[in-house]
């Protein structure tokens, strides 16, 4: 058990003259799930696919099994009993699982693929993982949590001996989390030494035996878990210390008006409910926290209000602003806009920057209208409206000519907020809006948030799966579960713990997922 | 405006003009354009820079030119048109047909005055990139394919019209728009409505809300969905505009040339792609200036003349052109790596 | 699009009714069969007799060994506009060596045996240099192989100074005749499916095309994947060029113009997709018998070019949006 299966010393690695590991020691037992903890960008990954031969480490050390390695390619490395589950899902859509799993090396007889044998070392790598997908079925037609799957069982048909799992319930629900945790039990038990990177807590005491902290690319530590507590990781991890559970006053006031009500929605596509009989209302100044999972229907109810769900889903229901009932057939990001409503998008890369355009770009682009004369845009406007704008945000670097792409990802999320203030929106929706932004940068978002709210009665939804973050920021909060809205409590009669529970359903759900470690 | 006034606001403080105009994107594309004239003067033994000849290059270059300036609005979205060339046939077809008093040819029984024949030609340039821009923003079609249809059903259109054979005798006033000057023996016409393309152009990319949406809508096209910006109509827009200068172009060779033929525009939709990612248009789409596209027309539009004057035949010219777009490319591509 | 897919998993049990039906192919073949007929009728019987039947497949040879080859460069997500530009270059070259209309190569007519090899060599060697250039260099395929295309034309030029190639060995004429031709064409097609659907070089080239990413990341060498399919396209650029001169026996460096165009629309109709990853040979071969129909019976009921052209385009934007279409309803 205690044999040590992987170990790494003095990495160093660097991008484009930007360190982004200092001197990493790293290792791994057989047997043993080591959780390698850090915010996003922290070089966790980097750290893992330098050993892969993803990404060339500029010095260092790597033993497997006592043995000096340096491997070139992840070929190598999986031939090595080294493999890996990569973040981004690596799967091609069109082909089948059984041909996803050998992909690069199908068996083959004098030239000629063994498509029967394919299929059946497919399900017996399968079978070891008690999954359940169809070797012939075509990956693109799976569920999220079967194509996941698929990927592990890749993984594991190298049959390594150190395995490495990239956020690997990023795009999980619990539900599948629950079933990923008895998969990497399993493994552990085969005497698989097991890398899980992750950046959310509660995993590393699910399931882990030791936890590695590693921040801005330098290791802060290693740990057993026994000797560990949430608040101490907590403080390893942001390099700052924080109180464990927050606590909220009482300090709630009821809105006099509502800048949106929306009574008795309902999303679907053919079978598919996205939500239903969603009734809420959120005040003039008030912000309202919608706490849920992934899956739950907070993207797709946030989308629907902004008229961004796809024209293929049926909406029925009535959608109130500011007093007025809207149009639902009519609704669209361009009307809703117009009409005062703003959404920060989760997925910020594909849909809220342009990287390749600078600050001021992004800013103006759904406030045109303040700043042209007809359909020309004044310079001098879009300056003096830009630099407003960048000094309510705090951007750093203020700097309205800089590209997108050279912020930080805080930067980049107030840039995204910035230009829905740029557009003076009464109604902003804010869907997981501090993911993968760190720590230090949150509380300035939760900042700006407030102070809009505050000063100019701005209403804010925030949609999020981070119940922190909703204890945190919000005035009030409804819980959604399974396209429901649930619960609604005020934060200072609840805590995070309970709205755990809400958002999972059933006490007895939440324990019982425990007790399976 | 935005990114590139802002831009050189923030960095031009205290160093000099030169340091400027060295910076600038389109800076290594201005010395490629002055060495390529340098060499073909010499080449020539003067004859290229002759202001006569340069008047020349810039009428000839007129048609490719704006069609490029058309081409460019669509790869700024990521598209790509290959109907240009169809199109200016296609419409060169109908304008002429319309225009000339070649009796058998008359599409009304009489000879249209340039008054109705303009205006149709461009309408029917505008009409044809519509489908492109309809194919492409509402079923999503990629753009290679339908303007490769596209192509194909202008060059019909072309056909049916002429009947395969080549149109002369237009009224003469349409001479006017290829071949005159203001003053008389002044600026070209063409090189005129040219040059007042691109500087309308440049001003509705930099200035307008319509140009600052069609790059927000290449550039990303979920953020600029969801920042409210009708990303369909964007694309929609782009071929139309793109068939409607395609149509100009085709005009101004019409009135140039004062013949239509089914192979006048061939090679044209190739030599408006290379003048566009020789003029630094990125393929991906959202980058890309009107500048750097006029330069890159006048790159080639320099060189073809030199070949032309040194009696070289038209395949070498096509080979340096392809030379010339790889390298472009090349160069742009290994310049983003080494960032 | 289950059908290729799925066919090397085997589907014993169900019907071999349903599996026809099921089958990704069967709409494109329905298209064709429904197309003969038409036109068929429309020309009244015209375009159904044995002799104009073999004329198609005859004219069908050319596109589709060409389209075969486009087709391995689409799966990979790139574009080759370089084909007739490559054929010509390659025809030209082959045919200056065995004519006797001037002896500028060898000074002397080579044989069949030597001038072949040689296309097809060259021919390669071209579609070696467009791998080179998207692979190695990262250029995009649109790009480099329209460049590759003007170079194919200059070289095609400066061999025969830009005149028509005639005065061939009479024993060219025997692989673009009957039936030499469609068996060529059809072999290809054969070795084709082949090589995608039953060994490890063919299943790259789908998983290079769907996912590059996911591919380099099992040990895929996507660029000598890339680098493959362009010369395979490049050969058989090659092959068409010589089929064509074969059948001809004599050829203008004008002679092989839009067989890119057609080469795309052959593989659009055939259902492969342009993104890459998705699609297979049988449509493409049905794909380009389309076209030859099409383009046989305009000439056949002398609908002119204005008819050719229209329709071809149209054909072209439809084919692709109906497969579109159909896909976002699933």
């Amino acid at each position: 058990m205690d044999e040590v299966a992987l170990k790494m010393t003095n990495i160093n690695k660097s991008f484009g003259g930007v360190q982004v590991l200092y001197d990493v020691n790293f290792d791994v037992r057989a047997g043993e799930v080591h959780a390698l903890l850090g915010e996003n960008g922290a070089g966790k990954s980097v750290l893992m696919k330098t050993l892969m031969g993803v990404h060339r480490p500029d010095s260092g050390d790597y033993l497997i099994a006592g043995k000096n390695v340096r491997f070139n390619n992840p070929t190598e490395a999986q031939r090595n009993r080294v493999s890996m589950v990569y973040q981004e899902f690596g799967l091609v859509k069109y082909l089948t699982v059984a041909e996803n799993i050998f992909m690069g090396r199908l068996p083959s007889r004098r030239g000629m693929i063994r498509w029967g044998y394919t299929r059946k070392r497919a399900s017996e790598v399968l079978g070891s993982l008690g999954s359940s997908v169809p070797p012939s079925a075509v990956v693109g037609d799976l569920k999220v949590a079967d194509q996941q799957e698929v990927e592990i069982a890749r993984a594991l048909s190298y049959d390594p001996v150190v395995f490495i799992m990239d956020e690997p319930s990023a795009a999980l629900s619990y539900d599948e989390i629950g079933h990923l945790y008895e998969l990497v039990n399993t493994l552990r038990e085969k005497g698989v030494a097991i890398v899980y990177i992750t950046h959310k807590l509660n995993e590393v005491f699910d399931i882990a035996d030791r936890c590695t902290v590693i921040r801005d690319g330098r290791i802060e530590g290693t740990y057993a878990i026994s000797e560990l507590d949430l608040s101490m990781l907590v403080e390893k991890m942001t390099g700052k210390k924080v109180s464990a559970e927050v606590v909220r006053e009482d300090t709630y006031k009821k809105p006099k008006e509502s800048i949106i009500e929306l009574h008795g929605m309902n999303a679907k596509e053919k079978d598919k409910v996205l939500y239903t009989d969603v009734d809420m209302k959120v005040g003039k100044g008030e912000i309202v926290g919608i706490a849920g999972q992934i899956g739950a229907g907070k993207t797709e109810l946030g989308k629907t209000i902004f008229g961004a769900l796809p024209k293929t889903f049926t909406i029925t229901g009535e959608m109130l602003f500011d007093g007025e009932p809207v149009n639902m057939k009519k609704l669209s990001p361009s009307v809703a806009k117009k009409m005062g409503i703003g959404f920060v998008t989760e997925d910020r890369q594909a849909e809220g920057i342009i990287a390749e355009q600078s600050v001021l770009f992004n800013l103006i682009l759904p406030a045109f209208q303040r700043v042209t004369r007809g359909f020309v845009i004044i310079g001098g406007m879009a300056r003096d409206l830009v630099r407003g704008i960048i000094k309510d945000v705090a951007l750093r670097p203020p700097e309205p000519g800089r590209l997108v792409k050279f912020l930080s990802g805080g930067n980049q999320q107030k840039v995204v907020i910035g230009k829905w203030l740029a557009a003076e929106s009464r109604l902003l929706i804010l869907d997981e809006p501090t993911r993968g932004v760190d720590v230090g940068a949150r509380e300035e978002i939760y900042e700006v948030v407030r102070q809009q709210v505050r000063e100019n009665g701005l209403g804010v939804i925030l949609l999020s799966s981070d119940l922190r973050e909703i204890m945190i920021a919000a005035d009030r909060i409804l819980v959604m579960r399974l396209g429901r809205i649930t619960h609604e409590v005020l934060p200072h009669e609840t805590s995070e713990r309970q709205l755990l529970h809400f958002v999972l359903g059933e006490e007895e759900e939440a324990e019982g997922k425990k007790s399976k470690k | 405006m935005t990114t590139e006034s802002v831009e050189r606001r923030d960095k031009a403080g205290a160093r000099g003009v030169a340091g400027r105009v060295f910076r600038h994107e389109n800076a290594t594309l201005g010395i490629i354009l002055a060495a390529v004239v340098a060499a073909m003067a010499i080449a020539t033994g003067g004859k290229a820079v002759a202001v006569r000849n340069m008047k020349m290059v810039l009428v000839e270059t007129a048609t490719m030119g704006i069609c490029a300036i058309g081409q460019a609005f669509v790869i700024l979205t990521g598209g790509i048109d290959l109907s240009v060339a169809g199109i200016a046939f296609g419409t060169s077809a109908l304008g002429s047909a319309m225009m000339t008093t070649q009796e058998f040819q008359q599409i009304l029984g009489y000879a249209a005055p340039v008054w109705q024949g303009i205006p149709a030609m461009l309408a029917l340039g505008a009409g044809l990139g519509a489908i492109s821009g309809l194919v492409v923003s509402r079923i999503k079609v990629p753009g290679l394919i339908a303007t490769l249809g596209v192509w194909q059903i202008a060059h019909g259109v072309g056909f049916f019209i002429t009947g395969g054979f080549t149109i002369t005798r237009m009224v003469t006033p349409l001479k006017f728009f290829g071949q005159g000057f203001i003053p008389e023996g002044g600026f070209p016409v063409a090189g005129i409505i040219f040059i007042v393309v691109a500087v309308v152009c440049y001003f509705i990319w930099h200035h307008t809300v319509y140009g600052q949406s069609v790059f927000a809508a290449g550039g990303s096209p979920g953020t600029a969905y969801l920042s409210g910006v009708k990303v369909k109509n964007m694309q929609f827009s782009v071929y139309v505009i793109s068939g409607l200068l395609a149509g100009l172009g085709g005009m101004i060779r019409t009135a140039r040339v004062m013949s239509v033929s089914y192979s006048s525009f061939d090679g044209l939709e190739l030599q408006s792609i290379a003048a566009a990612v020789i003029g630094g248009m990125s393929l991906f789409g959202g980058k890309g200036t009107i500048v750097g596209v006029v330069l890159g027309a006048l790159v080639i539009g320099v060189i073809r003349n030199g070949m032309a004057i040194l009696g070289a035949d038209p395949f070498l010219e096509s080979t340096i052109l392809g030379v010339i777009v790889i390298l472009s490319v090349a160069i742009d591509t290994w310049r983003r790596r080494g960032r | 699009m289950a059908g290729v897919i799925q066919r090397p998993e085997g589907e014993a049990a169900r019907g071999i009714g349903r599996r026809v039906v099921a089958h990704e192919n069967f709409a494109i073949g329905m298209a064709l069969v429904g197309l003969v007929a038409a036109l068929g009728g429309a020309s009244r019987g015209a375009t159904v007799t044995p002799s104009n039947i073999a004329n198609v497949l005859l004219q069908s040879s050319v596109r589709g060994v060409v389209a075969v080859g486009q087709a391995f460069v689409i799966l990979t997500g790139n574009i080759d506009l370089s084909v007739s530009g490559v054929g010509v270059m390659a025809m030209m070259m082959g045919g200056a060596m065995m004519t006797t209309q001037w002896q500028n190569i060898l000074g002397y007519p080579a044989s069949l045996a030597l001038a072949i090899p040689v296309m097809l060599l060259v021919a390669a060697c071209w579609g070696l240099l467009n791998g080179t250039l998207v692979s190695r260099f990262g250029i995009p395929s649109l790009i480099a192989t329209f460049g590759v295309w003007q170079l194919g034309y200059g070289v095609a030029y400066y061999v025969t100074n830009g005149e028509a190639l005639m005065e061939l060995p009479e024993s060219l004429a025997i692989p673009g005749s009957l039936p030499a031709a469609p068996i060529i064409f059809f072999s290809v097609a054969v070795a084709a499916y082949i090589v995608l659907n039953h060994t490890g070089v063919g299943r790259n080239v789908y998983a290079v095309g769907g996912n590059p990413v996911s591919a380099f990341l099992s040990g895929i060498n996507v660029r000598r994947t890339s680098l493959y399919v362009f010369i395979i396209s490049g050969l058989l650029a090659g092959l068409g060029g010589l089929l064509f001169l074969s059948r001809g026996m004599a050829a203008s460096i004008e002679a092989l113009r839009g067989l890119e165009l057609d080469s795309i629309a052959a593989c659009a109709i055939g259902g492969i997709s342009l993104f890459g990853g998705r699609g297979n040979i049988v449509g493409v071969v049905l794909g380009a018998i389309i076209i030859g129909v099409l383009t046989n019976a305009i000439s056949v009921m002398h609908m002119g070019h204005a008819a050719r052209y229209i329709i071809k385009g149209a054909i072209i934007i439809g084919a692709v949006a109906i497969d579109i279409i159909r896909r976002e309803r699933r």
